[in-house]
């Protein structure tokens, strides 16, 4: 059924029709309080920090960055389970950035998520027919026969039917991500933000689940917002890639364009960070980059460029000033990079696991 | 019925599973699965009938309450009323009774007054239930709510919620008591009123439950609090705000049913402790008054006489205790019939 082995056209030919999704200028900060000696000094967090992107109809887009980069607090700020500090989300064109709950509420149904943890996304006191017939009845969606569109939903993730009346704890951790799925599928989605769904389970596993997603994808005509920071699984998934450093969006563009000639100094980091398999094989490593320390506070990110810290071509004007995400020479369509000394680098390729 | 996973076929997670993951949490089930088609708290109160300890438990609790319901037919079935003194079966030498266990005399009759003791004993479970069932309802719904709006609702309310709590705890439970009893009761009183005793005990019977009330949500409050402070920040409830479930329906549906567990075992405590309490109190003066009958001022009437004859202090003591001993083993029990994860 819908676990083709490979998806190699994920969501083909979506580019064109008018964007699903646009995020202009997002910003997300939270207050912090921290004991300094013996004062309370209040701090903000720049978890995101002046994010622009957007993602047409169908369309799969990637978001990676190490940790604590603001990935996932973009998700929750699109999901709404945070108010974002500044900045708009257009959804088909409303912007629900500050849309209060109840006006929310039937948009709600477009816009739906997939979890990290299938241990703590399901509810341990409900059973999968509950946890599935929830967002049908908060929806009033297939009245009266939740538990068949229940049935349906868990066969089209590939589970037993059948299992209707069983807890999630009677369920692996596959099994349970692809309850997960079935809820987010359940009120019919238009775009589903994925937020690391498979960096919680173990590799073979993994790929079953993103097989699914792919061939759900393709059936259903779902649009993504893909988090991870396995740069394998996005090379699978994904049309689009945008990489994240401390809050800020570092180069975006087609798949081809990042895996295949990266200019940002931390994309070819993170690509070159990536294990590769030929290597265990006999093969002569390549070049590999190592960012030394760790990444800067996000309650104080350093001026200028914020990748300045660990970059090793920073100059002074990197320190000075911010360089904005623009088109540079050599790039593809639509391919941006923030960095004032971009460089073409394409022997640094991600091994696709699985 | 599904016999064993294998036959599932669409999972290809169960090959792989079965090959790399641990096998215990798979669903292998090689027996008929029995659960199919009953909902959650059949399964639930299925387990607890299997239980022979909740069984036992459950038929304890339930003769003492038939006890008190049925108090005036048992005494009427002794051949006896309460409020009958028999002064002709007390010895006018030391004021004990001259009979033991007679078939007028289930429990033998009150020093002094002579008084039957199975009818004081009867109709005396009638105030110990009453309190104890009644307070630990109203403290536990007043305690899951006040928990449950703190903990999730958190800013203002949560402040607002800790600081009454706080403020609560500080007070001393035993001093308050003894003080407020008085002052509340003549608050009811009428000025120049002088209450009868059957007034006294009325006024005094509601007073007891609601200050027993009044002090006993604070514990289960915070109780639910914390807990509801981190299930709010688990995935499975951000998943219900994603797809829009309204916040009432979040904290009774999503939240609520983990909280199971603490709330049963807290409320199994407070019936209870609200019996002894009631019984602590009516021993040192602040409950009822007589003639009216409870455990509590029996175990204290009691207390000067019972190496003379001990008939008067033991029904009360052995049946608080077993009524204590069983509330306490069904909670436990039907606590862990409801969890999931406790199920094989």
């Amino acid at each position: 059924m819908t676990t083709s082995p490979s998806a190699t056209q994920p969501g083909a030919g979506a580019r064109a029709g008018e964007p699903l999704i646009e995020i202009e200028h997002l910003v997300k900060y939270f207050a912090v309080r921290e004991v300094q000696g013996l004062t309370m000094v209040r701090n903000t967090v720049k978890a995101v920090d002046d994010i622009t992107f957007s993602i047409a109809d169908g369309e799969t887009l990637g978001l990676v960055g190490e940790s604590g980069c603001g990935k996932s607090t973009v998700s929750r700020c699109i999901t709404r389970l945070e108010t974002p500090t500044s900045g708009a989300i257009r959804y088909r064109g409303r912007d629900i950035a500050n849309l209060p709950e109840k006006q929310l509420r039937p948009l709600r149904r477009e816009i739906q998520m997939i979890f990290q943890d299938p241990y703590s996304s399901l509810n341990p006191r409900q059973t999968v027919g509950a946890i599935l017939s929830t967002p049908l009845r908060v929806h009033g969606l297939a009245k009266g026969k939740e538990k068949a569109r229940a049935q349906e939903l868990l066969e089209l993730v590939g589970l037993n039917p059948e299992h209707i009346n069983r807890y999630p704890s009677e369920f692996s951790g596959g099994q349970r991500q692809r309850i997960g799925i079935a809820r987010a599928l359940a009120v019919e989605p238009k775009v589903i933000i994925a937020d690391e769904p498979v960096s919680a389970l173990d590799v073979s596993v993994q790929a079953q689940v993103m097989n699914l997603l792919s061939g759900l994808r393709a059936e259903l005509g779902l649009s993504f917002i893909f988090i991870a920071h396995d740069l394998g699984v996005i090379r699978h998934f994904c049309d689009r890639v945008a990489v994240m450093y401390l809050g800020k969006i570092v180069e975006i563009g087609d798949k081809p364009h990042i895996y295949g000639a990266p200019q940002h100094p931390y994309t070819q980091a993170l690509l070159s960070a990536a294990p590769d398999i030929n290597v265990v094989r006999g093969a002569p490593p390549k070049e590999r980059i190592r960012l030394v320390g760790d990444p800067p506070s996000p309650i104080d990110p350093p001026s200028g460029c914020r990748f300045r810290t660990r970059c090793w071509k920073a100059q002074d004007i990197c320190a000075s000033q911010e360089p904005p995400l623009e088109d540079k020479p050599g790039g593809g369509d639509d391919h941006r990079i923030a960095c004032h000394f971009p460089e073409i680098k394409s022997t640094l390729v991600a091994a696709v696991p699985g | 019925m599904e016999p064993t996973t294998l036959t599932m076929g669409t999972t290809p997670d169960v090959a792989a599973a079965a090959g790399n993951q641990s096998l215990h949490d798979e669903p292998v089930s090689a027996t008929v699965d029995v659960r199919a088609g009953r909902s959650p708290s059949q399964v639930a109160w299925e387990r607890v009938r299997q239980d022979k300890v909740a069984v036992v438990s459950f038929a304890i609790v339930a003769l003492f309450i038939l006890v008190a319901i049925f108090a005036d037919l048992l005494v009427k079935l002794e051949g006896e009323t309460l409020n009958v003194y028999h002064p002709e079966l007390i010895s006018p030498l030391n004021t004990f009774p001259t009979i033991g266990i007679t078939p007028e005399h289930w429990f033998g009759v009150e020093p002094r007054t002579g008084r039957d003791l199975f009818a004081v004993w009867a109709f005396g479970a009638r105030p110990s239930l009453i309190i104890g069932f009644t307070a630990a309802t109203f403290s536990t719904v007043i305690g899951i709510i006040m928990g449950l709006a703190a903990g999730y609702l958190g800013g203002t309310v949560d402040k607002v919620i800790t600081w009454i709590i706080d403020t609560l705890l500080s007070l001393p439970f035993l001093l308050m008591v003894l003080a407020l009893v008085p002052v509340i009761q003549k608050r009811f009183t009428a000025p120049g009123q002088v209450l009868t005793a059957e007034e006294t005990s009325g006024i005094r019977f509601w007073v007891l439950i609601g200050i027993l009330v009044f002090f006993g949500w604070i514990g289960l409050a915070r109780l639910i609090r914390g807990e509801v402070l981190s299930l709010r920040e688990r995935e499975f409830v951000q998943a219900a705000k994603v797809i829009g479930v309204p916040t009432r329906q979040i904290l009774f549906r999503e939240i609520l049913p983990n909280l199971v567990g603490p709330i049963i075992v807290s409320a199994s405590i407070a019936v209870p402790a609200y019996i002894s309490a009631e019984a602590a109190l009516s021993y040192l003066g602040a409950g009822l008054v007589e003639p009216t009958p409870s455990w509590g001022r029996t175990v204290s009437n009691a207390q000067n006489s019972y190496a003379r004859y001990p008939l008067f202090l033991w029904p009360p003591v052995v049946s608080i205790a077993l009524l204590v001993l069983a509330l306490s083993l069904l909670g436990e029990s039907i606590r862990d019939a409801f969890d999931p994860n406790t199920r094989r």
